[in-house]
This record gives C-alpha cells, structure tokens and sequence, in this order.
C-alpha cells in the first residue's frame, strides 16, 4: 500500500501478531517514516482500549431467552424426542405409536417436513376450490412426496372441481406477488403429528384477503385470533413481522390450533412458489414488542 | 438413570444418549440465556438467532452420542451454537427476502432514540461475520482467546487477528480513531459514530 494507513496491518502490528516476520519491520518503517502511520500508531492504544470497555459494556447487559423463544425450542426438543404419529401423507405406512425416537435421520425429518406442509395444505383443500387453489400453488413444484400428498386428498379435490370452485394453478413464477390465501381449517397441529383436523366449513367463494375482505367463518376462528382474522391491517404487521424475519413471503395461513393453543400456520415460498419453512405464531403475533411471536418454526425442504 | 439438577453437564450429557428424557433439557436450562446471547449478538436478529439456537440445539441434540469429551459440554455447545449462526449469516446472503406487495404496506415505527449501546450494535453487524463472532466471544462474552479458538474452529492467532482487525474497524466506526481520507471505513466525512456502508478491506485473511 502505498497510500494512507492499512489498519488491518496496523492492527496485527499492535496485537504483537507479526513479530518475528518481515511485516513487522515493514509497519516499524511506515510508523517511523510517515506521520500519518505514526499518528494512527500512537492514538491506537487508546482507541482500541475505548472499544473493549464499550464491548464489555455490551456484554454486562442482561440477555435472557425470551418465552417465545423457549416455547418453541422446548416444542422442537420435543418433537425431537418423540416418533411421528401419523405420516399416511408421506406413504411411510401408518402411524407409529408415540415414544422415544431411537434414531433419527435426515432424510426422515425432512419428508416430516414435508409432510406437514401437506398436512397444512390438505386441510384448506378438503373444504373448498379455494384450498384446491392453494394446494396447486404449494405443490406445483413439489417432489415425489408431494405428489403422494396430493394423491392423499385426491377426492377432496374432486368434490371441489365439480362444484365449480376450483381455480388452475397459477404457474410459480405468477405467483410471485400473489397474496396470501387464508384459511380457517379447526386443525389441531403438532409437530410430528400431520394429519388434518376435524372437518371445518368454509366459505368455497372466498377470496380471502386478497381483495381485502375476508368471509372466513368466525365461529370456525380460535377467538384469541379473532384480532387477526377480523382485522386486515393487524393480519399484514403480523405476516410482515414473519416474512421479515424469514424471508419469502406467505402462501398460506391457517388460523388453527398448535398443540392446543390458538395459533397461526404460516406456509411461506421462495420467490418461485416453493414452500421452504412452515412458521406458528401465536395470537399476539405483530404486535409491539411481541414481533412475529413465533411458536414453532421448521424448515421445508 | 434420571436427570437431576446437581449432576454436571458431562452426566447429564451421558444421561441423555443413555436414554433419560429429561436430561438435555436441564442442560438447555441451565445453558440457554448465554447461548441465545451469543446467538443474537452473532448475528444482530431476534428470529434469526432464534432459528440458529433451535437448530444449534437439534444438532447437539441429536449427536450428543458423538461428543468426546475433549471439551466442556458448554464449549460445545457455543461451538454448535456458532456454527450455526455463521451457516445463517451465508445463508442469508443467498436468500434475499420477496418484496411484499404494496397493499402490505405498513407505516414505519418512529426511530428509537439512538445511544452508545445501539451504536455498537450497529457498528458491530458492519463488521465481517467471522471478526463478529471472535469480537462477541473475547470481548463481549469474556471466552479467553483458546475458548474463542475452540468454539470457533481456528488457531489462537486467528482469533487474536481477528479481534484486533474488528477492533480497529470499530474505532473508526464509533470514533475513538481518525484514518486519512481515503482509507476511513464508512463515511470519512462524518465524523460521526457509525457510518453506513461496508468497510474496504474487510479482509478475511487473517494473521493465524
């Protein structure tokens, strides 16, 4: 360098790191030689010093996990832990009774994954050619398990195709900037469990909150997220706060249940419309100071 | 065997791939608070040190049975914990977050008041994420610099490079040090604490 004051040099220089090779008498040089060398050699100390104590600072600020986060990590051990009850959607046989997983393996978690994006999915489009709609746009680029998934709620498909009500798939790059689609399935999901829930009714003729209106059934809403699903700007903080935080953007949102509790399941896509992480966020999800208030999170893929 | 709170973390350890259900999760009790500390100041972001934590601890979780016991169960597990905050900084720079659409749009929350302390958060996320790392271990977590070296997977002079290198950039960024023009990480006119932009010789090639 022939100009101005290399500081990573200077730095290693300082910290004694170049002793006993030629760079060092190369920097003792530049320090003797050029004032602004000299001038950056002699405040170093100092600066370096104010840094360590703003540092240490830092460091005796009290950082506790928050609940949110521990909420959903003791969900994740727990899931862990345990066998998945049901994988029917993944063509892995019956369910296997609960109990401690004796081996897991990769390839397993992630057909669970998937499955649970199928799980999300079959429960919207077993009421309605709304879902039938969101089932295309989530499994249009999906693999084998997601044709099995999709084989899995075949009928259901049918039923809504001959009503009328199913739309075409959009291809993925169309769906880029294409709104989320809202749902009100009555699930109940757990983390290894992935089957649908219990039978809900839905509006086939919703368009959800795409033209800003939502005719989902209140009473089918857990009515901790009534706030959510009944208010257009409070849903859009909270799946900002999600998008934010994971990129991607949201495909599909159930308001559900979690492990018993109130809860959203969020599916978000890559820009090509390939679901890459499934999000839960609780009822306070958006609002100040509780951010996306995030319950569970795995990854797709 | 079960799980009990006086027993050490390598008991617990053993415990656990010995088939007791409650063992790792006393020692992600007693272990959480500094490793999600770690985490979040890693990385600068609540849900990605989040999702780093959750997947550090599935990891560990999972091959507890390979631990060796060259190291403290704690060491380890920062060790993990890094790692996988480090895979999140590369990964985040691979996956840049879809716009939402303009109905989405909400108005921005007024900025909070700036200090010092968000000053040198700040000026900390413009570093590299491996001068980051080593910085948040020794200076900020009080790791001696052959901890650092350990969790992080290097030798003891790249840490201390690292450190120094990070230290440097810092106190140009907050102000305690004065480059020529030219040479002045960030906005050389400013003076102010924490300019924007990335810095010029953000070098990776440390001294090790």
């Amino acid at each position: 360098m022939t100009h101005g004051v290399d500081l990573d040099r200077l730095a290693d220089y300082t910290a004694g790191l170049l002793d006993g090779t030629p760079q060092a008498a190369e920097v003792a040089e530049l320090i003797a030689t050029r004032p602004d060398w000299a001038h950056a050699y002699a405040a170093f100390a100092d600066a370096e010093r104010a840094v360590r104590v703003d540092l240490a600072d830092l460091g005796s600020e009290p950082v506790t996990m928050p609940s949110d986060v521990v909420a959903r990590l003791t969900a994740a051990l727990d899931e862990a832990g345990s066998r998945p009850k049901l994988t029917v959607l993944t063509g892995e046989g019956s369910g296997t009774a609960g109990g401690r997983r004796t081996r897991t393996s990769e390839a397993r978690a992630r057909r669970r994954r998937q499955a649970w994006v199928a799980a999300v999915a079959a429960a919207v489009v077993a009421f309605g050619g709304f879902g039938v709609t969101v089932l295309a746009d989530v499994f249009s680029t999906r693999s084998e398990e997601a044709t099995t998934a999709s084989g899995a709620v075949a009928p259901a498909q049918r039923g809504a195709d001959a009503l009328g009500g199913g739309e075409p798939a959009a291809p993925p790059a169309a769906a880029e900037n294409a709104p989320p689609r809202f749902t009100a399935s009555g699930t109940n999901y757990w983390p290894t469990d992935v089957a649908p829930g219990p039978a809900m009714q839905y509006d086939s003729a919703s368009p959800g909150f795409a033209s800003g209106r939502t005719d989902l059934k209140s009473s089918q809403v857990p009515p901790p997220l009534r706030r959510l699903s009944e208010d257009p700007v409070a849903i859009n903080i909270c799946l900002r706060q999600v998008a934010s935080a994971y990129g991607g953007r949201p495909s599909l949102v159930d308001f559900a249940r979690f492990q018993n509790e109130p809860a959203l399941i969020i599916t978000l896509v890559d820009p090509a419309g390939r679901p890459f992480r499934m999000v839960v966020a609780g009822p306070d999800c958006g609002l100040p100071e509780r951010g996306a208030d995030v319950r569970y999170t795995t990854p797709v893929s | 065997m079960r799980a009990d709170a006086e027993d050490s973390d390598e008991e617990l350890l053993r415990a656990h791939t010995a088939g007791d259900p409650d063992a790792f999760a006393e020692i992600v009790r007693r272990h959480r608070d500094r490793l999600w500390a770690v985490a979040l100041r890693t990385l600068g972001d609540r849900e990605d040190a989040a999702d780093a934590v959750q997947d550090a601890l599935l990891s560990a979780y999972r091959s507890a049975g390979r631990f060796r016991g060259d190291s403290a169960v704690t060491t380890w597990l920062h060790r993990i914990v890094v790692n996988a905050c480090l895979d999140r900084v590369r990964r985040r720079q691979a996956r840049p977050t879809v716009p939402l659409p303009e109905t989405w749009a909400v108005p921005a929350a007024p900025a909070p008041d700036r200090d010092v302390a968000l000053d040198v958060r700040s000026a900390l996320a413009q570093l590299s994420a491996d001068q980051r790392a080593a910085l948040v271990l020794v200076d900020i977590h009080g790791y001696g610099v052959s901890e650092a070296a350990e969790i992080l997977g290097v030798a003891e002079g790249t840490v201390k490079s690292r450190c120094a290198r990070g230290r440097a950039k810092l106190a140009v960024m907050l102000g305690y040090l004065r480059v020529p023009p030219g040479h002045q990480p960030g906005n050389p006119a400013s003076g102010g604490r924490v300019p924007s932009g990335s810095l010029p010789g953000d070098s990776t090639e440390d001294v090790s």
